[in-house]
């Protein structure tokens, strides 16, 4: 019965890979791309989603050598115990440091749209606590929180679908008029808020039905570009480029431009709801973290990791100056996110590879 | 223990906060600033008038006109922490004034502000005054708390049951900053004594006030600009008996626009749809089983909103030369460089717009 | 296993045990057929207490005695059924060898239940039990008599479950009682029970029951594992029993499902679950529980499906009220005036003008006052609680508002909060639930919306984490049962429930084999 703890279904594994996906980056993700491909951001984005497409299938190249391993275990069995736990290591900070970051992103927003004079350290710790609650806990809760929350989350939608009758279609047109090259310099942009797949090397182990992690992944690919494109194509709409690349908080700002019938101002509902989904990311990583941590250091306690890890995810989450300065240090840390995403599957295969035909040669 | 100790510090945060609680009783309440620009021998300044509801009981008056200056419009805050007993609850303005002489000069240093500030809801309806805001903001109506209360009633109320324009925070940043697109804002003025009204439409060519039009022709500017409103549209025929007959017409408007392009210039075709009934019909025309009145009826509205839009499109054509009408967003969408190599409104001059009207009369009243 | 940890808290002896009433050096001490030294033994065995009543009498003129303990045996048949008929036997039967078999079976009529053992130890516990013994002069066994009873309460009305149009019935203290209206609600084989008895002193009954072909076995295994390991002096209520074999003690929310109306029983059994039935408690037991079953009105299914999601959605409506709607009050105020519509707002803020209090101070005062209220008036009769409630409700409440200590829109917000605390069928999910409120009201007070949400956010993440022995608690919301999703925030028709839920593990699927509603496909 001890498995069961950390066992997933593969229907849940959509929803964290979402749930890790879809963040913060949401809210700046329109004006963004619109900044460099205008009135053709969607195309933009329908071409960023190539990114974890790509990621999905190189993860997934060593994962499925390694059915029962997670990423601590086969990068110790490939490279030798030293190596793979340094290159676990390394890991477990990006984790954390992708936690700690996005937490901060949305603490400078909150601090930003309600909290003038609230301190940022207390924001952050009142976040990263909600994170690290959810971390502490298994596998299986983690998922089903995720899956739950997904739903609760559509509720955020709702809230563009109230803004949808606004859109003005002459602000796509004319279509593919930014040229390629633009529309490419956009889809880049996107890069960042595709981030999150990576969690399937810690993750792959755990679901139970090995065989359906591409499908799961490419479903979660699909629902999670549909919800950009569907965030995309409204702010464009509402906006036209003109007005979003000039925006920086698009997704908010169009909260704002209606008046539902009771409410005077969306934005504070829409804020709540925003609080179920932006937690996510910063939740599934720091478990990322945890978890790998806890495989590193063969010390098998949840509860003290995570509060171990704790004030090193509050520390990183302050360090950042500002805004843009955590914006900055959120696309560096985007860089290795593709590594782990693309680069070290493709490493460790190779370096088992060189080791396999090696060792061949020796027998 | 775990938990606990992550108990504590969620307590710790938690118990030490409230840094941004901010009791409703320990700030104003302001529903409509308004904006002037202070021109004198020392310079330009900027002042801002607010206009916010006395909540204590015991308080004299039931409402307060505060007058704050700077140089510019986040630099009247410096002057507000001074002159003010509470904190200002941002958050809650409904609308914001441009006085006359700044609407004039450009709003463009004003704007940035109300843009940047998040607290600003962009639901905040904007309009210019006559004459400076403060003479607006100073009235004191009789039948409202404030006078900021009846700013926002009419504000939001008039577009509902006469043709004028609207314009939100939102729409009016879609247009200050889309190519092709220019604002145009309601004018509020006064009349009796103390008795608000709207008197018009500001035309602007981006910042800047262009010129200001009278409620007929606001009437036209919004069938032509083709944002939904309803109201009532007054005229007068001579029918085939030679009868004059006066007919007031109550409905809802909108409108289709088809674009192209005539040897480099841009020819449009507006098509303003009217709905509705008739109001009033002095002289009665008989409606009851005779299909053929309506149809009279309807064709000489045809005629008199068709007139009064060719007649505002001459005046931006070649008076106020602003494309005032939104026409320009069938040009950027068709014809790119039009609007972001030349200025449109240049173009739209030289344009060849024709109107087409449609007007549907749904039923005619009680009277048979 | 977290389980295992749990029982490994428990199991401090790990001894077989069976009736611990007397596990002294007696528990093997046999009749001996000497009578007064048997009376002795059984005597002191019991305690010496007045309550032990011991009658000598001659049967048949051999000397011989009654023990049995005063007000816990139905003392009528006693008296006319047994004492009258020993009385009247003259003598036994000279082919007889044993007189108590006699009595046993030919003088005493048919219908009661007759033992005979000649264990000192069980002896006692049957006398405990409140059965009679009867011991004959010469003979080294007992006979053990069938007369338990003695006042107890009748079949009443639940007072904290009515129902307008369900079964007026509920459960009393006796659990034969409460046993046979379980097993006249479901007459069939597959209805197990299985009792054993708990309590070092108190020796109580505990009855676990299902229905063997519907609930899985693991589940049953578990919940007998979890009961018999239970080694206390007393159990006084299903609430012990529960605080025993619960998987989360220090969470808020009850994981087991306790009621008073045996049609919830078997509705619950029905699906898959297993009853605990305590002696001495009203209140049955019911495992594994999910959270949205304690908002689930066992009525909500004896009406027209669409009145039954109407209160349904309402008692979902409450829940939120009752837990959010003060903090969203503090929020209101302090944080997001913005957020109000202008003619309310400039109310709000004249009538919080010139008041001593915080928000959220005044909304704690305003809660602890309804909470000491609510405590009151639980703890006095009927009437008395009742002109409180008034008293405490409106006197207390127009003068905090006429001295101007709190606004009225709090006790709006409180009073609303208050009463609908009071729509959820079930009591202890109620008690819990408005707790749930208190520090939601100290996250709105310093965050704002953004603290509800996170307040939110952990009560939902603790939510799913919970388990009810195995079963997820928020079944079927997390992890996501679709298929049962169409009868959890709105009661579908009972006609389409052919399948069990599938939250609750069980082995028999089917339901429904045949309705008159059966898809038209013969067409």
């Amino acid at each position: 019965m001890k498995n069961n703890k950390n066992v997933i279904t593969s229907k849940q594994l959509i929803f964290m890979i979402i749930g890790a996906t879809i963040g913060v980056g949401i809210l700046t993700l329109a004006s963004t791309i619109a900044r460099e491909s205008r009135q053709d951001a969607w195309i933009s984005t329908i071409i960023g989603a190539l990114l974890p497409v790509a990621g999905l299938f190189t993860i997934n190249l060593i994962t499925s050598r390694y059915p029962d391993h997670t990423f601590a275990e086969f990068s110790e069995t490939i490279l030798g115990k030293w190596p793979g736990k340094a290159l676990s290591l390394l890991f477990i900070l990006y984790a954390l440091i992708f936690a700690s970051i996005v937490t901060r992103i949305f603490v400078s927003i909150l601090k930003m749209y309600l909290f003038p004079m609230t301190p940022i350290w207390a924001l952050s710790a009142l976040i990263l606590f909600v994170a690290a609650y959810l971390a502490s806990q298994d596998a299986r809760v983690l998922a089903r929180v995720n899956e739950l929350m997904f739903f609760e989350a559509l509720v955020l939608f709702a809230f563009l679908i109230g803004s949808a009758f606004q859109i003005d279609l002459t602000f796509f047109q004319p279509v593919g008029g930014s040229g390629l090259l633009n529309i490419l310099k956009g889809a880049y942009h996107t890069a960042f808020s595709y981030l999150g797949i990576e969690l399937l090397l810690v993750i792959s182990p755990m679901v139970r039905n090995k065989r359906e992690i591409i499908k799961a992944g490419l479903i979660a690919i699909i629902i999670i570009t549909f919800i950009y494109l569907l965030v995309v194509v409204i702010s464009t709409g509402v906006f036209g480029p003109d007005v979003l690349e000039r925006l920086r908080f698009a997704l908010m700002v169009i909260q704002k431009t209606y008046t539902a019938p009771v409410i005077e101002r969306a934005e504070f509902f829409f804020i709540i709801f925003w609080v179920f989904v932006a937690f996510r990311p910063a939740a599934n990583m720091y478990f990322a973290s945890r978890y790998t941590a806890q495989k590193v250091l063969g010390f098998n306690s949840p509860g003290i990791l995570t509060v171990l890890l704790f004030p090193l995810a509050l520390i990183i989450s302050l360090v950042p100056r500002n805004l843009e300065q955590a914006l900055h240090y959120s696309s560096i840390i985007g860089f290795f996110g593709m590594g782990f995403m693309l680069m070290v599957p493709v490493f460790l295969l190779l370096v088992r590879f060189i080791r396999m035909s090696l060792g061949g040669k020796h027998g | 223990m775990v938990k606990q100790l992550l108990m504590m510090v969620l307590l710790a945060v938690v118990l030490t906060g409230c840094w941004d609680a901010k009791d409703i009783d320990d700030l104003f309440i302001p529903f409509v600033g308004g904006y002037d620009l202070i021109e004198n021998a020392g310079g330009k300044k900027y002042s801002l008038t607010v206009n916010f509801p006395t909540l204590s009981r015991n308080a004299k008056e039931n409402s307060d006109v505060m007058v704050v200056e700077g140089e510019t419009i986040a630099a009247t805050r410096i002057d507000r922490g001074n002159k003010s007993s509470r904190g200002m609850a941002i958050g809650d303005l409904r609308v914001v004034l441009f006085g006359n002489d700044l609407a004039r000069r450009g709003v463009h240093d004003v704007v940035d502000l109300i843009f940047r500030d998040p607290r600003f809801s962009n639901t905040i309806l904007l309009a210019v005054t006559e004459v400076r805001t403060t003479d607006i903001i100073t009235i004191e109506p009789h039948n409202y708390q404030t006078v900021g209360q009846n700013i926002i009633d009419l504000l939001r109320n008039s577009p509902k049951n006469s043709f004028i324009p609207r314009e939100r925070l939102h729409l009016f940043r879609k247009d200050l900053l889309t190519e092709g697109f220019n604002p145009v804002l309601p004018v509020i003025g006064v009349h009796g004594n103390n008795k608000l009204k709207i008197s018009g439409a500001a035309l602007f060519k981006k910042y800047k006030m262009v010129s200001q039009i009278s409620t007929d022709e606001t009437a036209a500017l919004v069938w032509l600009r083709g944002q939904e409103s309803y109201g009532d549209v007054f005229y007068s025929f001579t029918d085939q008996e030679g009868k004059t007959r006066q007919i007031t017409f109550e409905g809802q408007n909108s409108r289709s626009v088809k674009a192209k392009l005539v040897d480099g210039l841009p020819v449009f075709e507006i098509n303003v749809n009217l709905e509705g009934y008739i109001a009033e019909s002095i002289d009665t025309m008989e409606f009851a089983g005779k299909e053929e009145n309506v149809a009279i009826a309807a064709r000489a509205l045809e005629e008199e909103v068709r007139r009064r839009c060719e007649a505002l499109i001459y005046d931006l054509q070649n008076e106020h030369r602003v494309d005032a009408i939104l026409l320009g967003r069938y040009a950027r969408a068709k014809w790119p460089p039009l609007v972001q190599k030349q200025d449109w409104d240049e173009v739209f001059c030289k344009s060849a717009i024709k109107v087409k009207v449609n007007v549907k009369i749904e039923s005619t009243g009680e009277v048979a | 296993m977290l389980l295992k940890n749990i029982f490994g808290k428990w199991s401090r002896t790990k001894n077989e045990k069976q009736n611990q009433i007397i596990k002294s050096a007696k528990h093997q001490t046999t009749l001996t057929g000497d009578l007064e030294k048997d009376r002795q033994v059984l005597f002191h065995g019991l305690g010496g207490s007045v309550d032990i009543v011991q009658r000598k009498i001659l049967i048949g003129k051999k000397q011989a005695f009654l023990i049995y303990i005063e007000g816990i045996v139905d003392i009528d048949l006693i008296n006319k059924e047994i004492l009258s008929r020993l009385q009247r036997l003259q003598e036994f039967p000279a082919q007889t060898d044993n007189p108590l078999e006699y009595i046993g079976k030919k003088v005493l009529s048919s219908g009661r239940r007759f033992m005979s053992n000649t264990l000192v130890a069980d002896l006692l516990v049957e006398i405990l039990l409140g059965r009679t013994v009867i011991l004959v002069e010469g003979i080294k066994e007992g006979l053990i008599l069938e007369t338990r009873g003695g006042t107890r309460r009748s079949i009443e009305e639940p007072p904290t479950e009515r129902t307008v149009r369900g079964s007026r019935e509920g459960f009393t203290e006796d659990i034969g009682v409460n046993l046979a209206s379980i097993r006249r609600r479901i007459k069939s084989p597959r209805l197990a029970i299985e009792t054993l008895h708990i309590g070092e002193r108190s020796f109580t009954k505990v009855a676990i029951v299902y229905i063997s072909d519907i609930a899985d076995p693991k589940i049953v295994q578990e919940i007998r594992h979890r009961i018999s390991k239970i080694e206390v002096d007393g159990i006084l209520a299903s609430g012990y029993i529960e605080r025993f074999i619960e998987d989360h003690p220090w969470s808020l929310f009850p994981q087991i499902y306790g009621t008073e109306r045996p049609d919830k029983v078997v509705a619950n059994l029905l699906e898959g679950r297993i009853a605990i039935v305590v002696d001495g408690t009203p209140f049955v037991l019911v495992a594994p529980a999910v959270f949205l079953q304690f908002l689930q009105g066992s009525e909500d299914y004896y009406e027209r499906a669409i009145v039954g999601s109407v209160a349904r959605l309402v008692r979902y409506l409450a829940l939120m009220i009752t837990t959010t709607s003060t903090s969203v009050y503090i929020a209101l105020i302090t944080f997001h005036h913005s957020l109000l519509p202008t003619d309310l707002l400039l109310a709000v803020a004249e009538n919080r003008e010139q008041l001593p209090f915080t928000p959220l101070a005044e909304a704690l005062f305003m809660e602890v006052v309804i909470e000491i209220l609510r405590e009151a008036g639980l703890r006095l009769p009927t009437s008395v609680g009742q002109t409180l409630g008034v008293v405490g409700g409106i006197v207390i409440g127009q003068a905090v508002l006429a001295a101007r200590l709190v606004s009225p829109l709090i006790v709006v917000t409180v009073s609303l909060a208050a009463v609908s605390s009071f729509v959820f069928p079930n009591y202890s999910m109620a008690l819990a639930v408005r707790l749930i409120k208190f520090p939601m009201m100290i996250l709105a007070a310093s965050f704002g919306a953004v603290g509800i949400a996170v307040g939110w956010l952990l009560v939902t993440i603790h939510l799913v984490s919970l388990e009810s022995l195995g079963v997820p608690y928020m079944g079927p919301l997390s992890p996501m049962r679709y298929k049962d999703l169409g009868d959890t925030f709105v009661v579908s028709h009972i006609w389409k429930h052919d399948k069990r839920p599938a939250s609750i593990p069980h082995i028999d699927k089917r339901r429904i084999k045949g309705s008159p509603r059966e898809p038209a496909n013969e067409e």
